[in-house]
């Protein structure tokens, strides 16, 4: 079952977040096991930041009106005391922005790659 | 049943992982915050994450979700849901209120303190009583099974509940009417394996005790019934402490051989740290197996407690009739029929100390209105300089809802800072308490600032807030709607009335409560003063046992305690050395029935008393008033006819006007045929200095012998100096025979008052602080009433009015909350006092001296209180008032 996606136009011109992009990457990684938990654990894993849940929440509500991601109602299970999980995907939107997002890093950071590797 | 308390895993039906809950009062918060739609989701996650830090450490997991609640989930529920819900309405408001409240309270630092200081007092004295309170009326009991835990006993009332014997419990525990059934009896064998001999404190219990309790040795292994009988070798657990203590907490202990009282007994095992039977009471040592048979402890002999597990669902009441059911057509022809008195662990534990402890609670209860009752009026006197300032905001549109809602706003900024402030001193005054003797004789088992004392606290606070804050708020709002359009300084009328129905209510409560002391105070000096029927002075006392396996005979046990008193005789400074078989306020006693030749009673009312055993000093020694006859002599031993002194109160209870002297009684302990009445002795106090003087009997030990003592030694000086003297007699008599209980009898009978003397201490500093501020109270009228009235006394003066005229009338404004206040205190006191009923002395509870005397001196305190400020008036000089004006 997918939400909230019938109403949301994607602007096809979305420009990106810094953290939105790092949400969006990390969704990209786990693929379907994508949910809240999983995507804090994958950037503080990957980052070494330590996130607040809220700013994962925050992030995924503000992409999906974006019409970036759309989420899913998964099973409950065990250890989440019987709760269900919320699990996000991510949309061809989203993918284009994301892609945007790199082409635009790329070609800026283009020449300059010795400032980042040396040291 | 899911017990978390219990952390050694050893139970193969729990799961590998220990479960570890979030922090609760954090959960709840997160269902509170998080909006509906997302609750689950968030909830989940959170869940998820906890598990996951708590598999490696569950305290960094329990500050981790705390932090994530406060901060990320808090934010969250803010910025998605508060707008579209509220539309911000309220919290916006509320914020500023606070912003507001802090910056008042911040402008006026004193009175901030002062206001605070007197808060955190009463809330922090509140709730630390609280939490004694709430830990020994109703925490649970430390035991997994603690809902279903009963104790049984013979008797219809607590009153007369009467311990169980060997043959009843084994009836008991097979009649089924329980799921299980223990029963366990004090015990205080001398340990000797090396070193300093020691008297330890043991129990002895049945197999099914553990399985009662829920509770299992830490290494080792519990008793069975097989270890129960006579004849069974001996096994024992030990407590941690002891076992740390004695065997340095090594793990061959188990299996050793140590002995008691002279008899070996194999180590099986060691107790969870902390183990015992009664809250606060020492940890048992050792534990032992009931080792009884029916010839050692027959049913005459009601030595046991019982304690029993309820069946899932059964009610004390339904396990009541059905026990007594049960023992009615098991002995149908017992007049009376058998009585049985079952009540939960629980209640049998602190039924002694509830009524103490809800006196305290009440009177600090009272102190902390009547210190709300005095900040109303601090308040009141406050805001009539905010006057023009709430003139202000009225004037610019704040309706008077919108303006008492910020004045109370401001209270309960200012309870929030005096509970917090109070629940620091709370926890002081906790730790404080838990070290105190009567707290854990009360049987607190675990006092702390938990859950409950936290929620409390909290209570307290905002109640004290609304309470001295919205009667003011009111009043001033409502002043000034007036105010804002006239003269300011006129309108106080109402507000005076105000004040003065405050300090007439703090007055009535401090009448309650210094009558309520008064009447305490009163019970004490009664006690102190009251006939104890023994001279405590310059006597030390201390016990003695010996073992059957080394003194077997009657003869060798009475031959060591008759060296024992020659040998403590000969100590210089000791006058006379003494035994009795029960000591005076020694804590255990010997009751049961006698029999008078010739006389029938009816059945259930013989003659029934205190049995001693003592030898022919023990009056002279105790100082124990002869009434009639002789006492014993050297020369009433086995040879000689049987002889026996009785008290007063016995002689009064059963032969006609005391004359008891030539009668004789039976002695249905271990003595045959009958003794002679040879005298009357004054009665003792023997269980407590409140309690009525029990009838009671005495045998000569040279007659009947005793294999344990309690030894009173009458000193020239102070007995005290004579321990160690006592001591080393005692090790040359017998090196492996340890002395116990080694104190002056003036120790005991403090001991005996000193739960009395902790409660009218607290009792007394609560009703002086009460009156204390109550007096500030009058005070603080009468001396705002001159100020505001400055203008009216001049003209007066100047009209001709004498000085002490208008003395009389700045006093007559404080007097009448006075005289209202005494009369409404009085009439208070009357049905409250019945209250502290149970713990008076010598006293009624509607005493007329302690009530003419607390009013009196309160009106007279008062009186000075209201003249001190009205005397000011004298310095009024009526031209300089008239020009100023």
């Amino acid at each position: 079952m997918i939400n909230n996606v019938k109403d949301i136009k994607p602007d096809p011109n979305a420009v990106l977040g810094e953290f939105e992009q790092l949400v969006l990457l990390a969704l990209l990684r786990l693929g379907p096991d994508a949910y809240g938990a999983t995507i804090r654990r994958e950037i503080e894993h990957r980052t070494g930041r330590t996130l607040a849940m809220s700013a994962v929440y925050v992030t995924l509500e503000r992409l999906e009106g974006k019409g970036l991601i759309a989420s899913r109602v998964g099973e409950p299970t065990a250890e989440r005391g019987g709760r269900r999980r919320k699990h996000v995907a991510l949309l061809p939107a989203g993918r284009r922005a994301l892609t945007r997002a790199y082409r635009t890093f790329r070609v800026m950071v283009d020449g300059l790659e010795h400032e980042f590797t040396r040291r | 049943m899911a017990s978390n308390t219990s952390s050694r895993g050893a139970d193969p039906m729990a799961p590998k992982r220990p479960i570890v809950r979030p922090p609760p009062l954090a959960a709840w918060l997160a269902v509170r915050r998080i909006a509906p739609e997302d609750r689950e989701f968030a909830l989940g996650d959170l869940d998820e994450d906890f598990q996951a830090i708590a598999s490696r450490s569950p305290a960094a997991a329990r500050r981790w979700y705390w932090r994530e609640v406060l901060r990320g989930v808090l934010t969250h529920r803010r910025r998605q849901v508060i707008p579209n819900r509220t539309g911000g309405g309220l919290m916006t408001g509320l914020t500023q209120d606070i912003r507001f409240a802090l910056r008042w309270l911040r402008r006026a630092p004193a009175f901030t303190l002062a206001a605070a200081g007197t808060l955190a007092l009463g809330i922090g004295a509140t709730t630390a009583l609280f939490s004694v309170v709430y830990a020994v009326l109703f925490a649970r009991l430390p035991f997994p099974n603690a809902a279903r835990l009963v104790a049984a006993s013979n008797g219809e009332s607590r009153a007369t509940s009467t311990p169980i014997s060997y043959p009843q419990f084994l009836e008991w525990r097979d009649a089924g009417v329980f799921d299980t059934t223990a029963a366990y009896f004090s015990w205080k064998p001398a340990f000797t394996g090396g070193g300093e001999p020691e008297v330890l404190s043991g129990l002895r219990v049945s197999a099914s005790l553990f399985d009662v309790l829920g509770i299992q040795p830490d290494r080792g292994h519990a008793f069975d019934e097989r270890d129960e009988p006579r004849a069974a070798a001996g096994v024992v657990l030990l407590s941690d402490g002891f076992w740390h203590r004695r065997f340095g907490g090594s793990g061959d202990a188990i299996g050793r051989t140590i002995r008691l009282s002279d008899v070996p007994f194999t180590v099986v095992g060691v107790m969870p740290p902390g183990f015992r039977l009664q809250p606060g009471g020492r940890a048992p040592d050792v534990i032992a197996p009931l080792r009884l048979n029916e010839t050692v402890a027959p049913s005459s002999l009601h030595f046991m407690d019982a304690i029993a597990l309820l069946r899932p669902g059964q009610t004390i009441a339904q396990a009541r009739d059905a026990l007594q059911t049960w023992e009615r057509a098991r002995y149908p022809s017992m007049t009376p029929a058998p009585t049985v008195f079952i009540e939960s662990a629980r209640t049998s534990i602190t039924s002694d100390s509830a009524p103490v402890l809800w006196t305290l609670f009440g009177a600090v209860g009272v102190l902390l209105m009547i210190m709300c009752a005095n900040l109303a009026h601090l308040l009141l006197a406050r805001s009539t300089a905010r006057r023009p300032e709430i003139a202000v905001r009225i004037a610019i549109g704040a309706g008077r809802g919108r303006i008492v809602r910020q004045l109370v706003t401001e209270s309960l900024v200012l309870a929030a800072i005096g509970g917090a402030l109070g629940l620091l001193l709370a926890s002081a005054g906790i730790s404080l308490l838990a070290s105190s003797a009567i707290v854990r004789q009360a049987g607190a088992f675990a006092l702390h600032v938990n859950l409950p004392v936290l929620a409390f606290a909290t209570v307290a606070s905002i109640a004290a807030g609304l309470l001295f804050g919205m009667a003011p708020a009111l009043s001033a709002a409502r002043a000034s709607t007036r105010s804002a359009m006239g003269d300011a300084t006129r309108v106080a009328g109402g507000r005076q009335r105000f004040r003065g129905i405050m300090v007439a209510a703090e007055l009535a409560m401090t009448m309650v409560l210094l009558i309520g002391a008064g009447l305490l105070v009163r019970s004490f000096t009664n006690l102190l003063l009251a006939d104890k029927g023994f001279d405590e002075t310059h006597v030390l006392s201390f016990d003695v046992s010996l073992p059957d396996a080394k003194y077997p005979t009657p003869v060798v046990q009475t031959q060591f305690l008759q060296q024992t008193l020659e040998r403590l005789a000969q100590i210089p400074g000791v006058t006379s050395s003494a035994l009795i078989s029960e000591r005076p306020l020694g804590g255990s006693s010997t009751n049961g029935g006698l029999t008078i030749p010739g006389r029938t009673f009816p059945p259930g009312e013989g003659p029934h008393g205190e049995k001693r055993i003592a030898s022919p000093e023990y009056f002279d020694t105790l100082g124990i008033r002869l009434i009639a006859g002789r006492t014993f002599t050297v020369h009433d031993t086995t040879a000689s006819p049987g002889v026996m002194v009785v008290s007063e109160s016995f002689a009064r209870r059963y032969f006609t006007d005391g004359k008891a002297v030539g009668e004789r009684v039976g002695f249905d302990w271990d003595m045959d045929g009958t003794q002679e009445i040879v005298g009357v002795v004054a009665d003792v106090k023997h269980n407590g200095l409140d309690d009525a003087p029990l009838p009671m009997v005495y045998v000569s030990y040279l007659q009947r012998p005793i294999s344990y003592a309690g030894i009173v030694i009458k000193a020239a000086g102070d007995p005290a100096t004579l321990a160690s003297a006592v001591r080393d007699v005692m090790r040359s008599l017998d090196p492996d025979r340890p002395i116990e209980h080694l104190e002056t009898m003036s120790a005991s009978v403090a001991g005996a008052m000193a739960t009395r003397q902790f409660v009218v201490v607290v009792a007394m500093f609560f009703s002086l602080l009460a009156a204390l501020l109550a007096l500030t109270g009058v005070y603080g009228v009468v001396s705002y009433d001159v100020r505001q009235r400055t203008r009216e006394f001049g003209i007066r003066l100047a009209l001709g009015a004498r000085p002490g005229d208008l003395v009389r009338l700045a006093v007559g404004q404080g007097i009448w909350p006075v005289v209202i206040g005494l009369a409404a205190g009085v009439t208070a006191a009357v049905p409250l006092s019945r209250l502290v009923r149970a713990t008076l002395f010598g006293v009624t509870a509607t005493d007329v001296p302690t009530y003419v005397a607390v009013a009196a001196g309160l009106a007279a305190i008062a009186g000075v209180a209201c003249y001190v400020p009205a005397r000011k008036v004298l310095g009024l000089d009526a031209a300089n008032v008239m020009r100023t004006e």
